[in-house]
C-alpha cells in the first residue's frame, strides 16, 4: 500500500521516515470503511442502518477520515517497519512518534503523505579495544585477616544458653518494658513485651543497656533516664522518663574454642582447624582475584568507551533507568509513591542522576557485544555441556525447557567471560598505588570514576 | 416574526429523506406553530432563495410519555410542534440541507 517512503537519519541514532500512500487506497479505505458505518448507524429519524451513506458523512465525515487517516498510518507503518528489509529497525520498546500530528489531514483526491520518527539500535563501530596501559592498585592482604574472619565465625557459631546469673556486657536479655507516667501508672502505648537485644550494642529505644548490667531474670524494676537536649532519639531528647522493665530471661552467648572440632562443625569438609584456615585463606585471594579482575575490566571498557563516539537514542538511555529504578524498588521491596516519598523528589528528578552511569553501561555492553561479533568470540556446545554436565534424557518436558534456557544463559555467560580474557589480554597492567585489602574491596570505583 | 423564526430546522428523516429524491423536491421542516403557510413559504424563499410552489402544514402532538418514579407515575408527554412541506419548483433544490 505504500507508494514511496524514505528515510532521514537523524541525531541520536534516530530516523525519519516519511511514507506516502497511493489516493487510491485512501479512497477505497474510506468507501469501505463508511459503508460499514452506513450499515450499523443510529441516526435520530432513521432506522438503523437505514442513514443514507450521504448523511452520515455530513455529520461524521471528519471523524471517519481521522480513523482512516490512523488505520492507514498504523497499516503502513507495520508493513514497512516488520518487512525484513528495512534497513532501519526501530526498538522494540520504542513507539515511532508521529510528526506535526494536528496538521495531518486527509485528502481523497490527493496522494496522502506523513513523517514518523523512531529510535533504532545505534551503530556501533569499533577500532581500539587494545593496547591499553592501565594502572591497577598494589592491594596488600593483612595477615591478621583470616584471623578475623575466624572470629566472625566463631560468633556464627556460638551457643546462646540460658542463664540465672546476672545480665553482664555481651549478654542476650529478653525483656518486657512500658514507660510510665508522671503518677507512676504504666502508658498503655509504650508497652513491649519480649523484646530482646544484646546488652552493649544500644539497639533499643531507651537505650537501657548499661541499666540492665546485674539484673536477672524475673527482676523487676523502674528505672530513671535522663536524656540530653542533643539525644539521638528526638522524642526523648530533653526529657526525665521513669521506664518499669522486667526482665524475663539472660541468655548467654559462649564462643566455641578454636580447634579441630569447631573446623569440623562449620563444615564436614574440614579435618583440621588449619584446614579451615587454608581455605579462608585461599577464599580471600579469590575474591581479591575477582574484584581485580572486575577492576582491570572496568578499566579497560572505560578506556574504549572514552575513544569511540556513540549516539545512544534517548529511548535507549530510558529503559536502562527504567531498569534502574524497578530493580531498586525491588531491593527495597518498596511501592513506587512510598519510595518517592521517602526519596522526596519526582521520579525523573532522581533518575537524572544515574543518566551518566547508565549512559556507561549502555556504551560498555554495546561496544562488548560488538567487540564479540568481530573478533567472532563464541562458544561451543561442548563447552556449554562441559560447564553444565550432560542433559537429562529422561527429564520431563518443563525440566527440558528449563534446560534450554539454562544452556543459553550459561552460553551468554561463558561468551561474556571469554570477551573478558580477550580484552584484558590485550592490554597491559602496570603497579600502581598501593592499597589496602579493605580499602580496595569496598570501594566502588565506576561510580566514582564516572563523575569526574 | 423574522423568517429566521419562523423555520427552526430542518426535519431529517428517511420518510423526508425520500421526498427530496423526486424530481419535484419536497423540504420537511419544523417550523414555529404560530406560522401560517403564506409566512412559511415567504420565510423560506428569504432564508434559501428559492421559489417555493406551495406549502403543507400539520400540527404534530406530542407523545406520551411515562416515568415511573417513587411516588407512583408521573404523566407527561413531549412538546407539540408544527410542520411544514414545501414544494419547490421542478429543478430546484435548497442545496444547504441536502444531505445534512
Amino acid at each position: 500500500m505504500v507508494s514511496e517512503k524514505t528515510f532521514k537519519e537523524l541525531e541520536h541514532s534516530s530516523v525519519e521516515l516519511t511514507v506516502t500512500v497511493d489516493q487510491d487506497i485512501i479512497k477505497s479505505e474510506y468507501q469501505s470503511l463508511l459503508a460499514d458505518y452506513t450499515k450499523k448507524a443510529h441516526i435520530k429519524g432513521f432506522r438503523k442502518g437505514k442513514a443514507p451513506a450521504k448523511v452520515l458523512e455530513q455529520k461524521y465525515g471528519e471523524g471517519i477520515r481521522a480513523e482512516v487517516m490512523y488505520s492507514v498510518i498504523e497499516r503502513s507503518l507495520k508493513e514497512i517497519l516488520e518487512d525484513k528489509e528495512t534497513a532501519y529497525v526501530p526498538l522494540h520498546y520504542h513507539q515511532p512518534v508521529l510528526q506535526n500530528e494536528d496538521e495531518l489531514e486527509i485528502d481523497l483526491e490527493k496522494d496522502f503523505s506523513y513523517s514518523v520518527v523512531y529510535d533504532v539500535y545505534p551503530k556501533v563501530e569499533v577500532s581500539t579495544y587494545t593496547g591499553f596501559s592501565i594502572p591497577v592498585p598494589e592491594v596488600q592482604v593483612p595477615d591478621d585477616l583470616v584471623d578475623a574472619e575466624l572470629t566472625q565465625l566463631q560468633e556464627q557459631n556460638a551457643l546462646v544458653t540460658v542463664t540465672d546469673s546476672p545480665a553482664e556486657e555481651g549478654s542476650i536479655v529478653t525483656l518486657d518494658y512500658c514507660e510510665l507516667d508522671e503518677a507512676g501508672e504504666p502508658l498503655e502505648e509504650t508497652k513491649r513485651e519480649d523484646f530482646t537485644f544484646t546488652v552493649g550494642t544500644g539497639y533499643n529505644y531507651y537505650q537501657l543497656d548499661a541499666d540492665v548490667i546485674g539484673l536477672k531474670a524475673g527482676d523487676e524494676r523502674t528505672i530513671e533516664k535522663d536524656y540530653p537536649e542533643d539525644h539521638e532519639t528526638k522524642p526523648l531528647a530533653g526529657r526525665k522518663v521513669a521506664v518499669k522493665v522486667a526482665l524475663k530471661a539472660v541468655k548467654r552467648r559462649d564462643l566455641p574454642e578454636l580447634d579441630d572440632d569447631f573446623a569440623q562443625d562449620v563444615s564436614e569438609s574440614y579435618e583440621t582447624l588449619d584446614d579451615l584456615k587454608r581455605d579462608i585463606g585461599k577464599r580471600i585471594h579469590e575474591h581479591l582475584d575477582a574484584r581485580l579482575k572486575e577492576y582491570k575490566l572496568g578499566k579497560v571498557l572505560q578506556q574504549i568507551v572514552k575513544a569511540h563516539e556513540i549516539q545512544l537514542p534517548d529511548s535507549m538511555v530510558r529503559m536502562q533507568l527504567e531498569q534502574t529504578w524497578q530493580s531498586t524498588l525491588q531491593q527495597y521491596r518498596l511501592k513506587e509513591e512510598h519510595m518517592l516519598s521517602i526519596l522526596g523528589t519526582s521520579k525523573e528528578e532522581h533518575l537524572e542522576g544515574f543518566r551518566e552511569r547508565a549512559e556507561q553501561q549502555i556504551k560498555e555492553s554495546l561496544l562488548l557485544n560488538k567487540i564479540i561479533e568481530q573478533e567472532h568470540i563464541e562458544v561451543t556446545d561442548e563447552e556449554v555441556m562441559l560447564s553444565l554436565g550432560p542433559a537429562d534424557e529422561s527429564a520431563d518436558d518443563q525440566a527440558k525447557s528449563n534446560r534450554v534456557y539454562q544452556e543459553m544463559q550459561e552460553r551468554e555467560r561463558l561468551t561474556y567471560e571469554k570477551a573478558t580474557d580477550f580484552l584484558l589480554a590485550g592490554s597491559t597492567f602496570t603497579k600502581g598505588e598501593e592499597m589496602s585489602y579493605e580499602d580496595f574491596m569496598n570501594k566502588r570505583f565506576e561510580a566514582q570514576e564516572t563523575s569526574e | 416574526m423574522r423568517a429566521d423564526q419562523v423555520i427552526i430546522e430542518p426535519v431529517l428523516t428517511e420518510k423526508s429523506n425520500i421526498m427530496r429524491e423526486t424530481d419535484v423536491k419536497k423540504y420537511c421542516f419544523k417550523v414555529d406553530p404560530r406560522a401560517n403557510k403564506i409566512q412559511i413559504m415567504a420565510a423560506v424563499e428569504e432564508l434559501f432563495s428559492v421559489k417555493p410552489v406551495s406549502c403543507n402544514v400539520m400540527s404534530v402532538k406530542g407523545k406520551p410519555r411515562f416515568a415511573r418514579t417513587k411516588s407512583g407515575q408521573r404523566k407527561g408527554s413531549t412538546a407539540p410542534w408544527k410542520k411544514a412541506i414545501i414544494t419547490l419548483a421542478k429543478g430546484e433544490s435548497i442545496d444547504v440541507i441536502e444531505g445534512v
